[in-house]
């Protein structure tokens, strides 16, 4: 077990490093495309191995050289990491970042040199589970996937705006670092070392964001850094009141229980560095500027795995501070992002927006499970996590091919896209019903947090149904908007269809596999509730045996018949194209923007518009948006606080 | 308010692309052929030009491209076009440059929504002041 999960930290490091060196695209293809599937290979044969699904601790499996404590090892990996943001900072004439990297950096130097640092037990570095092996096998099989469509996308990328220096040596080699830094941070059991992978992922995204180094992005790129240097400050800071209070740095033996109220100081702290990381409220400013990123970057980093290590810290806390005042005001937070960000989206004409606010939300609905807790809310925070990962993943990819095709990232400009680009709207079509359509799973896990929220006694058990009703039904509405605009049709010549045949093969590789992904695990989700996440929610909570979800077959069968028919369908309705022609059309409430003024009974004027509903004039997206920073940074700053009071 | 220099041989596209940029608030001239368009830049001196790659019956555009973008550095240039028609795989894939294969903003392969013309161009002549 030792070796294979050091061969995946390790070996996409060296691809990374090798890739650097590559300058021939074709060769790049070949080692992206091998290296990818031994990675993803790999990750499969762990999770295989990791056959019975009981818990499992382990060590690197061999010895350090003598003399070389891990400390020591983690400690230069840290100062590595603080010299590069201080210099990258220093260049780029900004104070917040190195503030952060040397309070973060003084920690760990005191600590190593006072002693203090204390070792994990031996064999206990490393903790796998079922939870461990889901975060795997998507960080392996959506991961790689991604890195495969980068090499179309960014082909085109470059070819459509020449004049952005093309760096793809360093994107590729980006992606596979971050690729070994992530499978690190999800078997991670000591909190140092966790601390290092996150730190790499934190500078991945960094980088990424800044990819093509204009001013607009070089500043969307530091408050990424800012905000989650902060949250690295955070796990620092954690690290340091466990040591002073004694405490174990083992994630898993920190996490048996209820914590004793020596503990919440340091929990709070860590739930900051994990609210950071997911991009709740008040730190969500990160990810919409991190949107200015290449499309793969935004699948890879900030929808299905980066963000996800937030969460998946926080699942990792919650036997812990559940029960307490912290775990509430965690979970009141995610909630509230929901909401607010829900809100916000409606307003939002941006797709890549869109699609980054609803990740926002979908987070949020885990951290609420995370910080509630109970076998219920952990099961409905790991499904998210999975159908999440890979509708979302597969709509961030889709857009990016469409804004290399249509040039346009605008909700509008997606009118008639079924019969422009029939088989990319289909696939479109996959990505959206997977996030809110029966029987896919974002749907199902609602309904299970429903039921749940339900169970909880007392106003917040009210108050959560409330919010999750009313942030759902937003969600409806600008899905539903996005679904008719890739739904409309019109005539289109023969040149117009011949666009989509340049999209590169990577490219429909990734986007087919994706969305074949996003139907096999509805179509398996009996088999991954049975066998996976209700073991999972039930080790976590040491709950009694029950199912979790009870689907009748017939059932399943005929919900899945009917999201195929969507895509299908809509492949057989866009052939058909030149026998009709369908005009503009009204959705989502009504339409605004005042094209046209025409007259009315009674003399009344009525304005004709031909655009979707954005809430004009209802609701301020910005004001929103900045309500739910005020109320949710009141509430982080409880969450530090209410640690401290109770200590 | 932009000026914007509008170069294509094709009038339809032209007058189209005219319209919603007119529309949109901007001043537009046309030219048909690369010593047209030379000529226009030279003397009217516009904010923006959108151009063609195929001009003078042949690929024309992509040498006016280099023309203007080495005597105008500060000109933003659009090139909208259908050129790939006529290229082999081999001349695509040698497009594929980190360093810029043409010194144009931003190439689109027609034909693009005229949303897409002006939201560009808007992005431009924006990014320019």
């Amino acid at each position: 077990m030792g070796s294979l999960i050091v061969f995946l930290v390790a070996f996409p490091l060296v691809v990374g490093a090798l890739l650097l060196a590559i300058r021939n695209g074709s060769l790049r293809n070949v080692v992206v495309v091998v290296a990818g599937l031994i990675v993803a290979g790999v990750a499969v044969v762990t999770a295989v191995t990791f056959g019975n699904g009981n818990a499992v601790f382990f060590n690197l499996p061999f010895d350090l050289p003598s003399g070389i404590t891990l400390s020591r090892v983690l400690l230069a990996a840290e100062l590595a990491i603080g010299l590069f943001v201080i210099v990258i900072s220093i260049a780029n004439r900004r104070v917040l970042a190195p503030i952060l990297v040397i309070g973060q950096l003084a920690i760990s130097i005191y600590l190593e040199l006072s002693g203090k640092m204390t070792e994990i037990e031996p064999g206990r570095l490393f903790w796998f589970d079922r939870l461990s092996m889901i975060m795997v096998l998507i960080i392996g099989i959506v991961g790689v996937l991604i890195c495969i469509h980068s090499l179309g996308y960014m082909r085109d990328y470059h070819r459509s705006s020449p004049l952005i220096k093309g760096r793809r040596t360093v994107f590729f080699c980006l992606l596979f670092v971050f690729l070994g830094a992530m499978f690190g941070l999800v078997v991670s059991n000591y909190l140092p070392m966790m601390l290092i992978f996150w730190e790499m992922t934190t500078l991945c995204s960094f980088l990424l964001i800044g990819y093509t180094r204009t001013k607009e992005t070089i500043g969307y790129a530091f408050d990424a850094l800012n905000m989650n240097m902060l949250g690295g400050l955070g796990f620092s800071a954690a690290i340091l009141l466990l040591i002073n209070a004694n405490q174990t740095l083992d994630l898993a033996k920190l996490t048996t229980g209820p914590a004793a109220p020596v503990l919440l100081p340091a929990l709070g702290l860590l739930c900051l560095a994990g609210l950071t990381k997911s991009a709740q409220l008040p730190f969500s400013g990160w990810l919409l500027g991190a949107m200015y990123a290449p499309s793969p970057t935004s699948a890879l980093l900030h929808s299905s795995t980066m963000v996800k290590a937030g969460v998946f810290l926080l699942l990792r806390l919650s036997p812990a501070i559940a029960g307490s005042n912290l775990g509430t005001l965690v979970a009141f937070i995610g909630m509230l992002t929901f909401l607010f960000v829900s809100i916000v989206a409606v307003t939002e004409q941006n797709t890549k927006k869109v699609l980054a606010y609803s990740t926002i939300g979908s987070l949020g609905l885990i951290v609420g499970c995370a910080g509630l807790g109970s076998p219920e809310l952990v099961w409905v925070g790991i499904m998210i996590i999975i159908f999440h990962a890979l509708a979302k993943a597969l709509l961030f990819l889709v857009v990016g091919t469409i804004e290399n095709r249509l040039y346009t990232k605008d909700m509008e400009n997606f009118d008639t896209l079924l019969s422009r680009l029939p088989r990319v709207s289909a696939l479109a079509l996959t990505g959206i019903a997977g996030m809110f359509i029966a029987p896919f799973g974002v749907v199902v896990a609602k309904w299970a947090a429903i039921e749940a929220f339900l169970r909880i006694a007392g106003w917040q058990g009210a108050a959560l149904v409330v919010i999750m009703a009313f942030g759902s039904s937003l969600t409806i509405f600008y899905w539903g908007k996005l679904l008719i605009k890739v739904l409309s049709m019109k005539s289109v010549g023969e040149y117009e269809l011949s666009v989509e045949k340049r999209i590169s093969r990577f490219e429909w590789f990734a986007e087919i596999a994706l969305a074949v992904g996003v139907i096999a695990v509805a179509a398996g989700l009996g088999i991954i509730s049975d066998k996976v996440v209700g073991p999972q929610a039930l080790a976590t909570f040491a709950g009694t045996s029950r199912a979790f979800l009870n689907v009748e077959p017939a059932m399943l069968i005929s919900m899945l018949i009917a999201v195929l028919f969507l895509p299908v369908l809509a492949l057989w309705v866009s052939r058909r194209t030149g026998s009709y022609d369908m005009g503009d059309f009204y959705a989502a409430g009504r339409s605004s923007n005042s094209s046209h003024v025409m007259g009315a009974a009674l003399g009344a004027t009525r304005t004709v518009t031909l655009r979707n509903y954005y809430l004009e004039g209802v609701v301020n997206g910005p004001l929103v948006f900045r309500t739910g920073i005020a109320a949710c940074g009141v509430l982080t700053v409880a969450v530090i606080a209410v640690g401290m009071v109770a200590r | 308010m932009a000026h914007i220099l509008l170069v294509d041989d094709d009038a339809d596209v032209v007058s189209r692309n005219r319209v919603a940029l007119e529309a949109s608030g901007n001043a537009v001239s046309t030219a048909a052929t690369t010593a047209q368009a030379l000529e226009a830049v030279r003397s009217q001196q516009p904010e923006l030009v959108v151009l063609e790659a195929m001009l003078d019956g042949n690929l024309a555009g992509f040498d006016l491209a280099r023309t203007l973008a080495a005597e105008f550095p500060a000109l933003p240039l659009i090139m909208l076009s259908r050129v790939d028609e006529h290229l082999t795989a081999k001349e695509r894939s040698a497009q594929d440059r980190d360093d810029g294969w043409i010194p144009v903003a931003r190439f689109m392969e027609k034909p693009i929504s005229t949303d897409v013309l002006v939201y560009e161009v808007d992005h431009l002549v924006g990014a320019g002041h």
